[in-house]
């Protein structure tokens, strides 16, 4: 009776400092799974061109500004550059970013159904507020594909 | 001391098979996924499980208490008409769902079968089970036309109708562990698996196969352990309180009813195919099996597979992989406790403490689905109103939407955590009742014992690596 309480009680201590030790080692770690990942923080710059109105902006764009701020994906020979992009917000913030395209077609934002055309060697920004949380698909609706998931954090 | 370490080693059996999800869930057809469970709440859930075991263990009744339980209550009985009505009402939205799939749009949020199937018949009657004890077994529309098969065929052959076959024991549930195995391959692998025609080919398939076996067997035997989804249903039926007796509705003390379940063949098989494919379904989202699967793609790709059969080809070996260890752990630990008392073998040990993983395999299903449920069930709003997708609208609620908000995601968390600290305990529970009632006080084995508990602390450190690393 006595040893089988020891080897339970030290079972069990084990198994705690093992999920501590979990806890604690793991904390600095990124949440990227490989080394695709585009961190989208959206800096408070001075950008008010695009409305707050929950619209996709098409914008061919002749002379394109650099605007490192915004995560681009971009979609070239039917797959997303350096695999499914990681696009990261915050429940309640613009969410904000760019599609390249070498192919006309319509991007999908699941969840929120935000739709915006892309004309093939074209961008396009996609812009509207995150109103609930979860993690949605964004896929180019012609092709089927998705380019990226679109994480809203609580 | 036997009783006791029987006890303590079928409940460590019984929480180390439980320390296997993967929570990092969600589901493909809506595009949308839930965030992972933060990491400070995972190790709280976790120490509730540690913690509860031990309370199980020390403190429990020392004497079974679920297994020798009392008539219960009886709360009303169902006329006999309803009987016909209600397996009509099952054939009818049989029939409306395989006719959306074939003749509606192929628009697979569209149309009602893919939502129907998925979301409402296979997430929500479970829930419906869970509530209202097993009601699919009345609706049941295979059941209901073997029924009504018989009824007429007594009319009109005048009872000249021959005798259906002896069930084979040692088939036992087999065909119903195989048919959800099947279920979770169509939804999990199949690359079109939410076309609405492939939903409705494959419930057709599906209905021609339950009839073969209740022409071969006879309805009853066959729907109580040969058809899938009777299967699935009758057992998570039996967790809750309300309890269907033919026509009549009993109440039961909660968790009771699962003691009763037969401990056939293929029950256990049933359990650990319900558990593994749900794991693999979060699994499979996760990182290591989306940086693994493309891998091994190539390789299958290299022997001569196309491109889609040999992602499908992937897929199957990887829910195959999880659905085995699951059964491996499992196994395990029945093995522990035949250790513990050799004149029981592992195999009867595993049946009879099948009915142990039952709350475990409800739990991973709210983990996984709840928030699925809550959100694209919804969608038969828009549905029923428009079920093959062509601009009718029949109810006036065609222009119904989605509202993704409807759960916030720390909802979703306590909701998954809630379920698996609740499913675990519950299976902890049941497992001690159970050794109570089957361990006389022989000279166990301490040392095996040991052994067994070894191996299964390097399989709960497995389990929770595999969690945290698929929850960053």
């Amino acid at each position: 009776m006595r040893n089988t309480v020891i080897v339970v009680i030290a079972v069990a201590v084990l198994a705690a400092g093992f999920v501590l030790a979990q806890a604690g080692g793991d904390d600095g770690e990124s949440t990227s799974a490989g080394g695709t990942t585009t961190q989208a923080t959206v800096a408070p710059a001075n950008t008010v061109e695009a409305p707050a109105a929950s619209t996709a902006t098409a914008a061919p764009e002749p002379t394109p500004p650099p605007e490192p701020e915004v995560p681009v994906v971009e979609f070239a020979n039917g797959k997303p550059k350096g695999g499914v992009q990681q696009l990261e917000f915050e429940k309640g913030e613009q969410v904000r970013f760019k599609v390249r395209s070498d192919v006309d077609d319509e991007i999908h934002v699941h969840g929120f159904d935000e739709y915006a055309d892309v004309k093939a060697g074209g961008s396009v920004t996609i812009a509207f507020k995150a109103r609930f949380d979860g993690i949605y698909e964004v896929e180019m609706h012609d092709t089927g594909t998705q380019v990226a998931a679109l994480e809203i954090q609580p | 001391m036997t009783r006791r370490t029987a006890g303590l080693t079928a409940a460590l059996a019984v929480a180390l098979t439980a320390a296997f999800p993967a929570l990092a869930s969600a589901h493909g057809f809506v595009g949308r996924q839930d965030l992972p469970i933060p990491r400070l709440l995972f190790v709280w859930a976790a120490f509730a499980v540690l913690v509860a075991s031990f309370v199980g263990l020390a403190v429990l009744w020392p004497k079974p208490r679920l297994e020798e339980q009392a008539e219960g209550r009886r709360l009303l009985t169902v006329p006999r008409a309803a009987v016909p009505v209600a397996g009509a009402i099952g054939i009818a939205l049989f029939v409306l769902v395989v006719y959306a799939g074939l003749a509606g749009t192929q628009t697979p949020t569209a149309n009602l079968a893919p939502t129907a199937v998925y979301v409402l018949f296979w997430v929500g009657l479970a829930f419906v089970s869970l509530l209202f004890g097993d009601v699919f077994r009345a609706f049941n529309p295979w059941r209901a036309t073997g029924r009504a098969v018989g009824w007429l065929g007594k009319r009109v052959a005048g009872g000249r109708l021959p005798a259906p076959l002896p069930y084979p024991a040692r088939l036992g549930r087999w065909p119903a562990a195989l048919g959800l195995l099947a279920f979770a391959w169509l939804e999990l692998v199949h690359s079109n698996a939410e076309d609405p025609s492939t939903v409705a080919v494959a419930a057709l398939l599906y209905a021609g196969a339950q009839l073969l076996g209740m022409s071969l067997y006879g309805v009853e035997a066959w729907s109580r352990n040969g058809d899938a989804f009777g299967v699935y249903y009758g057992l998570l039926g039996r967790i809750g309180v309300l309890d269907w007796r033919g026509r009549q509705l009993w109440a039961r003390p909660v968790l009771s009813g699962t003691t009763g379940v037969a401990a056939v063949p293929g029950t256990v098989a049933v359990l650990v195919v319900l558990i593994g494919t749900t794991s693999f379904d979060g699994f499979s989202q996760g990182p290591t099996w989306n940086d693994l699967a493309p891998d091994l793609q190539g390789v299958l790709q290299d022997v001569g597979f196309g491109q889609q059969s040999a992602l499908e080809l992937a897929f199957t070996l990887g829910l195959l992989a999880v659905v085995g260890l699951v059964a491996g752990l499992y196994r395990l630990g029945a093995r522990g406790m035949h250790s513990v008392d050799t004149r029981l073998a592992t195999g009867e040990l595993a049946r009879r403490f099948a009915h142990s993983l039952l709350p475990i395999a409800l739990a991973y299903v709210v983990a996984h689905y709840f928030s699925y449920l809550a959100v694209q069930g919804q969608a038969i709003g828009y549905l029923a109103s428009d079920p093959l997708g062509e601009g009718s609208d029949l109810l006036g609620t065609a222009n119904r939407t989605i509202d993704y908000g409807v759960v916030s995601a720390n909802t979703i968390w306590y909701v998954q955590v809630g379920a698996l600290v609740l499913g675990h305990v519950a299976g902890l529970v049941l497992a001690h009742d159970r050794a109570l009632t089957l361990y006389e006080n022989a000279r166990d084995a301490t040392r095996s014992q040991y052994w067994m508990l070894t191996v299964m602390v390097a399989f709960t450190c497995l389990g929770l690596w595999l969690l945290s690393a698929e929850a960053a």
